[in-house]
């Protein structure tokens, strides 16, 4: 292997505004184009709803995280917790505005019950994903049993949030496309 | 299944030249009589290549590899050599595709190092070469695809499935770039492009080579072997698109799950478009077969149901039915 090789992007994190302004701009986009193959008001409704559930999901999800992070044994600041959950829901918003295109191809193409379904994996998916690397980010300097413990009940508590979120979404966007 | 991705990918990687940052790029000519390699590559890592990939090079006639030409090019380059094809010339349009099928299909390693060494990607004449094979190669494995049902049928196959390997690629191409850059790879737009449009070509061209596989089965047997056969076909051609493209994911370092949810992504995606524009092998029973059927049902449902139909559970309502 080449010494000279550099692996990874090594630059500057964004500020916390403009990770914010990707997550929602991110998320809109893709709920814009979940929304493509049914009404204009459906595919408002879904533009609306994809911003609303992963920034309210991670609203809800800070002030445990921020509790859980102050009982570990070597807490991070709350500003770094913060600026940390920022920069993932700015990471979020990305993967959200790549798949806009995969989500208006089968929002047009497919309109099964399995649409529904594979828009539910997705997010889930994608909330999965981002709830782990938050997670890794936050609790990654104290591992102990206790930070082990906490970042857990923690992540339990998040995924909760974000099942609940979505399912009170999803009955107000199924009223929508009625 | 991972451990043998990673050894799929790491495998032909000693061989594969290289050009990095730090290394200008350079003009590459193979002396005659010499199958074409990186020259800076160890000894042994030549010697293995050599022994992995046998090549015949005609030996009068010195060659250039797909790499960067510089602009500053010496002037001891063979001026009859073939192109590399990244200079544009028009002269050099039938060499420089050719060369690129070789690569493709004999020294993956090398092509990759022209497609995603540098951030820039391939060069706009490479791009159209990669995407004129894809063109052609899946069109004629359609072609061959539907040809049991007659030359309306064949054409229609063999237009449909290079759309279907397109469409797929342009609509898997902005979650591709997004999942490499949260990711943390040295993947740009340009250079993603390039791999994953490398990797279908790789895909077409293997499809193409096993066309006339498919053409002696479906002249003398019936329609569940053509099916099969068409199946086998896309596997193998399958796996070395894989191999191809985990290839090129290591060589940049990305983590395989990227690969790994490029895949899942683009099957999701590939066996929807694939569904929208069926049918490619048209049942014996259809009397009037249409080009493209109506939008009806999804590929989950139909793979569904036959799943349930192979254990006897026919479900009359909601089957499926050519029309």
């Amino acid at each position: 292997m080449n010494p000279s090789y550099t692996p990874t992007v090594s630059t500057p994190p964004p500020p916390l505004t403009r990770a914010l302004g990707t997550a929602l701009a991110g998320s809109a986009l893709f709920g814009l184009a979940t929304g493509l193959g049914h009404t204009p008001r459906a595919m408002l409704a879904f533009g609306l709803a994809a911003p609303a559930l992963f920034l309210g999901s991670a609203a809800l999800a800070l002030p445990p995280l921020c509790l859980a992070v102050s009982a570990s044994p070597r807490p991070p600041s709350i500003a770094s917790v913060v600026r940390a959950t920022g920069e993932t829901l700015g990471l979020l918003g990305v993967a959200l505005a790549g798949l806009a295109a995969p989500a208006a191809f089968f929002s047009v193409t497919m309109h099964t019950r399995h649409a529904p379904a594979l828009l539910v994996v997705a997010v889930v998916v994608a909330g999965g994903v981002a709830l782990r690397s938050l997670s890794k980010r936050v609790f990654v300097d104290t591992p102990s049993t206790l930070s082990w413990s906490l970042a857990t009940g923690w992540n339990v508590l998040a995924v909760v949030l974000g099942l609940r979120a979505l399912v009170r979404l999803g009955d107000a966007l199924s009223g929508v496309l009625r | 299944m991972s451990a043998a991705l990673t050894a799929l990918a790491s495998e032909g990687l000693s061989v594969a030249p290289r050009v990095t940052a730090a290394q200008p790029p350079s003009p590459r000519v193979d002396p005659p009589g010499r199958p074409h390699a990186d020259l800076q590559a160890p000894a042994e890592a030549l010697d293995g290549a050599l022994d992995a990939t046998p090549r015949v090079t005609p030996s009068d006639a010195p060659r250039v590899t797909p790499n960067y030409t510089p602009s500053d090019a010496p002037s001891d380059t063979p001026s009859d050599a073939p192109s590399d094809g990244l200079e544009g010339a028009p002269d050099d349009a039938v060499p420089s595709a050719l060369t690129w099928v070789e690569q493709l299909l004999r020294a993956p390693g090398a092509a990759l190092g022209a497609l995603v060494d540098s951030p820039e990607g391939a060069s706009p004449a490479t791009l159209r070469t990669l995407v004129l094979t894809v063109a052609l190669g899946a069109g004629l494995f359609g072609g061959v695809l539907g040809a049991a049902r007659g030359p309306l049928q064949s054409l229609a196959a063999g237009v449909k499935l290079p759309v279907v390997l397109l469409v797929t690629l342009m609509v898997c191409v902005a979650p591709f770039v997004a999942l490499a850059r949260i990711a943390g790879t040295r993947l740009t737009a340009a250079s993603t492009v390039s791999l994953v449009l490398g990797a279908s070509a790789r895909l077409a061209l293997v499809l193409a080579g096993l066309a006339p596989v498919l053409w002696l089965v479906a002249s003398e047997v019936r329609y569940h072997s053509i099916i099969v056969t068409a199946v086998a076909a896309c596997a193998v051609a399958g796996a070395a698109a894989l191999r191809f493209l985990f290839q090129g994911l290591e060589r940049v370092k990305a983590p395989l799950r990227v690969g790994l949810a490029w895949v899942l992504l683009f099957s999701l995606v590939g066996a929807q478009s694939g569904w929208c524009l069926r049918p490619f092998v048209v049942r014996p029973r259809t009397a009037s077969p249409p080009i493209v059927r109506a939008l009806e049902g999804d590929f989950f449902e139909a793979i569904s149901g036959s799943a349930r139909a192979a254990v006897g559970r026919y479900d009359a309502r909601s089957a499926l039915t050519p029309r």
